[in-house]
C-alpha cells in the first residue's frame, strides 16, 4: 500500500489541479441575467434560483430588470451596458421577442456567448446558445386535459390569455385549444387578453361571467390572472363553482388550491429555470456543447398533490 | 433677466445662478459613480449615456416648448408608439424608408394641430384635450399594429437605432442637432422669444399684438413632431415597433423637463435644463444598474433624488432672490 502513495498523492493532484482549471474557466465571470420584471413573484423565484446556482459556481451573476415592467426599449440599454462592462455571458429573458433581436446581435459582434430563458428571442438565426425553458404547449395541454375531466367533461369554458402577441401565451394557448378538440362536449364560448395581470383578469372574467352566466372552467395563461379571475368568481358567489386553472405555481395560487378557490395550476418551476439557465452558462463557459434545448420540466399541481 | 444695470463684475455670479439646480446633481451623481465604480467614467459608457438619453432628449424637447408656455402635452408618449407603428406598417406594405418615416411624423403634426386646435382655438381644458388624443393615439397604435411588435427588419431603418459614425451613434447625433437647431430657436428667433412671453404673461402678450392662438398651435405641432421623431427613434433600436413601447413616455418627458428646472408658470426654463434633466435620470439608471441595484430599490431612490433636487433648487431660487432683492437697495 505504500508504494502506491506517491502514485495515489500524484493522481489526487492531478484530480484537484484539473478541476480548478475547469473551474477557473467560470469561476469569477461576470455573468449579466436580464429578465422581464421584477413585479411578478416568478421572476423574483427565477432570480432567487440563478442566484444560488451562481453561488455553487462562484460565478458573479448580475440580475437586472426593467423599471418599467417588460420595457423592450430598458433591457436593450442593459444588453449594451453589459457589453460596455465587460460580461462575459449573457442570460437573457426578452419581453419583446423581436425587437431585442438588434441587441442579441451586439452580443454576436462582441462574441458574449448568450443563454435564452423562458422566452425564445425571435428571428430566424439563432443567436443564443441554448435555450432554457418549459415547454408551455404541454403545460396548457396537461392543465386543461385536467380541467376539463374535473368539469366532468363537458360544459362551457373561457381562456384568458396574457400579453397580446407575448410567446408564452400563444403557446400555452394553442396546448389548451389541442387539448379542448378532445372533449366535444366542452364549448368555448370566450377567449380574451388580460394581460398576465391579476387586476386587469378580474375585470375581464366579471364581464365575461355577465355574457356567459354557465360557464364551468376558466384557463389563465399565468397565475396571477387565475387569481384575478377568482375574485371575479367569488364576488358573482360563484366560488366553488367554476374551475379555475391557472399557471406557474407561485405561493398565493398554491394557497388558494389549498382552500379550493382554484382548481390547478401549472408548475413551471420559476427556480430551477432560474437554475438550469446559470447551469447552461457554466457550460457554456467553459466551452461545452450544449444542446438547442434545456428542457425544464413541468407538473400540474392539484389540492391533491398538495 | 436682461438688466443692463448689473454691474460686470456680477456676470460670473450671473452665469452661475442661471444654471438650472439639477446640473449641480449631475455632476455629483458623475463624480459619486465614478468613484463607487471606476468603469463608470470610461469613455465607452459615457457614450453609452449619451445614446441612452437620446430618445428621451428629443422626445423632451416638444414637452419644454408646451412647459414654457405653461401647458402640458399627455399624448407625447402615445404619439411615439403610433409613430413608431405606422412607419413599420408602411415599410412592411413595401414603401421606402423615408416616405414611410415621414408618414410616421405627419401622425405626429396631425396629433399635434388637433391638441393644439383643442387648447387654443376652443379653449378646451389641456389636461383634457390631451388626455383624450393620449388614449386616441395609443389605440391607434394598437389598431395598426393588430396588438402585436411589428418588425421592420429594414437594414436602413436599423441603422439609424444602432449604426455609429466613428464611435458616436446616430442617435446621439439626431439628438444634438435637434437640441441645437431647438436652443437656436428658442433664445434668438421671433418664435422663441414669443414661447417666453407667452408663458410669462399671456395676457400682456395678447396686448401687444402677439397672435397667442396661432402660436400656442404651433408649440403643440412642435410637441408632436418632436414625439413623432423620437417614436421612430426608439422603434429604429429594435428594428421593430411596439404598439405600447412609448407608453409610460409622458410621464418621464414631463419629469425630466420639471427636474430641468422648467416651471409650471411657464416662461422660466430652457433646453439646457431639460439636457441636464434627461442626464441625471439616464445617469442615475446606468450608475444603479452597474451597483447591482435591485430596480425595486431604484424606482425609490430615483424618487428621492429627484425630490432632493426639486428642494435644493427651491431653496437656491429664494436665496437667489434675496440676494438680488439685497444687492437692489444697496445699489441704489
Amino acid at each position: 500500500m505504500k508504494k502506491w502513495f506517491p502514485v495515489l498523492a500524484c493522481a489526487a493532484l492531478l484530480a484537484a489541479l484539473s478541476a480548478s482549471a475547469a473551474d477557473s474557466r467560470v469561476e469569477g465571470k461576470a455573468v449579466t441575467m436580464i429578465l422581464k420584471n421584477f413585479t411578478n413573484p416568478f421572476f423574483i423565484t427565477v432570480r432567487e434560483g440563478g442566484e444560488a446556482a451562481a453561488k455553487e459556481y462562484g460565478i458573479d451573476l448580475t440580475v437586472l430588470a426593467p423599471l418599467k415592467a417588460d420595457n423592450n426599449e430598458e433591457q436593450t440599454h442593459m444588453v449594451e451596458q453589459a457589453i460596455v462592462s465587460g460580461a462575459d455571458l449573457v442570460i437573457m429573458c426578452p419581453s419583446d421577442t423581436m425587437g431585442i433581436i438588434p441587441a442579441m446581435e451586439k452580443l454576436e459582434e462582441a462574441e458574449i456567448p448568450v443563454i435564452n430563458l423562458n422566452t425564445r428571442i425571435g428571428g430566424d438565426r439563432k443567436l443564443a446558445k441554448t435555450f432554457v425553458a418549459i415547454e408551455n404547449f404541454e403545460c396548457g395541454y396537461e392543465s386543461v386535459t385536467r380541467l376539463v375531466n374535473m368539469m366532468g367533461g363537458k360544459g362551457e369554458f373561457i381562456i384568458l390569455e396574457g400579453v397580446s402577441g407575448a410567446q408564452t401565451s400563444i403557446d400555452r394557448v394553442k396546448g389548451a385549444h389541442a387539448a379542448l378538440e378532445k372533449f366535444p362536449g366542452v364549448k368555448l364560448v370566450a377567449q380574451q387578453p388580460a394581460d398576465y395581470n391579476r387586476a386587469k383578469a378580474m375585470d375581464v372574467t366579471q364581464n365575461l361571467l355577465q355574457a356567459h352566466p354557465n360557464v364551468r372552467g376558466i384557463y389563465c395563461c399565468n397565475d396571477e390572472m387565475a387569481l384575478g379571475a377568482v375574485e371575479a368568481i367569488a364576488a358573482a358567489n360563484k366560488t366553488g363553482q367554476i374551475f379555475v386553472g391557472g399557471s406557474d405555481g407561485n405561493a398565493d395560487a398554491l394557497k388558494a388550491i389549498r382552500d379550493g378557490k382554484m382548481a390547478l395550476t401549472c408548475h413551471t418551476d420559476p427556480y430551477n429555470q432560474g437554475y438550469q439557465s446559470v447551469v447552461a452558462a457554466a457550460m457554456a463557459l467553459r466551452g461545452e456543447e450544449l444542446p438547442d434545448l434545456f428542457r425544464v420540466s413541468i407538473k400540474v399541481i392539484g389540492k391533491e398533490d398538495l | 433677466m436682461h438688466d443692463a444695470s448689473i454691474p460686470r463684475r456680477n456676470l460670473l455670479f450671473r452665469i452661475v445662478s442661471e444654471i438650472p439646480g439639477v446640473t449641480y446633481g449631475v455632476v455629483f451623481l458623475a463624480i459619486l459613480f465614478s468613484i463607487i465604480r471606476p468603469r463608470f467614467m470610461s469613455v465607452n459608457n459615457m457614450l453609452l449615456i449619451a445614446r441612452h438619453s437620446s430618445v428621451l432628449l428629443v422626445a423632451s424637447i416638444g414637452m419644454t416648448m408646451v412647459i414654457l408656455v405653461s401647458q402640458i402635452d399627455l399624448s407625447v408618449g402615445s404619439v411615439m408608439s403610433l409613430s413608431g407603428v405606422v412607419a413599420a406598417y408602411a415599410i412592411r406594405n413595401g414603401m421606402d424608408l423615408v416616405p414611410a418615416m415621414a408618414l410616421g411624423i405627419v401622425c405626429g403634426l396631425v396629433t399635434g394641430a388637433l391638441n393644439g386646435v383643442m387648447v387654443a382655438v376652443f379653449k378646451f381644458d389641456y389636461w383634457i384635450a390631451t388626455f383624450g388624443t393620449m388614449g386616441i393615439g395609443a389605440g391607434m397604435a394598437l389598431v395598426v399594429a393588430n396588438g402585436e411588435t411589428l418588425a421592420v427588419g429594414s437594414a436602413g431603418f436599423g441603422w439609424i437605432g444602432n449604426g455609429r459614425i466613428g464611435r458616436i451613434y446616430i442617435l446621439t447625433y439626431l439628438a444634438v442637432i435637434f437640441l441645437t437647431v431647438m436652443w437656436f430657436v428658442l433664445k434668438k428667433t421671433r418664435f422663441g422669444y414669443n414661447i417666453y412671453s407667452i408663458g410669462g404673461s399671456e395676457q400682456a402678450a395678447r396686448l401687444s399684438g402677439l397672435n397667442v392662438v396661432r402660436n400656442r398651435i404651433y408649440v403643440y405641432m412642435c410637441s408632436g413632431f418632436f414625439s413623432a421623431v423620437a417614436g421612430l427613434m426608439l422603434a429604429s433600436m429594435g428594428n421593430s415597433a411596439s404598439p405600447i413601447a412609448g407608453a409610460d413616455y409622458s410621464f418621464d418627458v414631463i419629469a425630466a423637463v420639471i427636474i430641468g428646472g422648467t416651471s409650471f408658470d411657464g416662461g422660466r426654463g430652457g433646453l439646457f435644463g431639460t439636457v441636464m434633466g434627461t442626464l441625471l435620470v439616464r445617469i442615475l439608471a446606468s450608475g444603479l444598474n452597474l451597483m447591482n441595484i435591485l430596480p425595486t430599490w431604484q424606482k425609490a431612490i430615483i424618487g428621492i433624488v429627484i425630490v432632493a433636487i426639486l428642494v435644493a433648487d427651491v431653496l437656491g431660487e429664494k436665496r437667489k432672490r434675496r440676494r438680488d432683492m439685497m444687492r437692489r437697495y444697496r445699489d441704489g
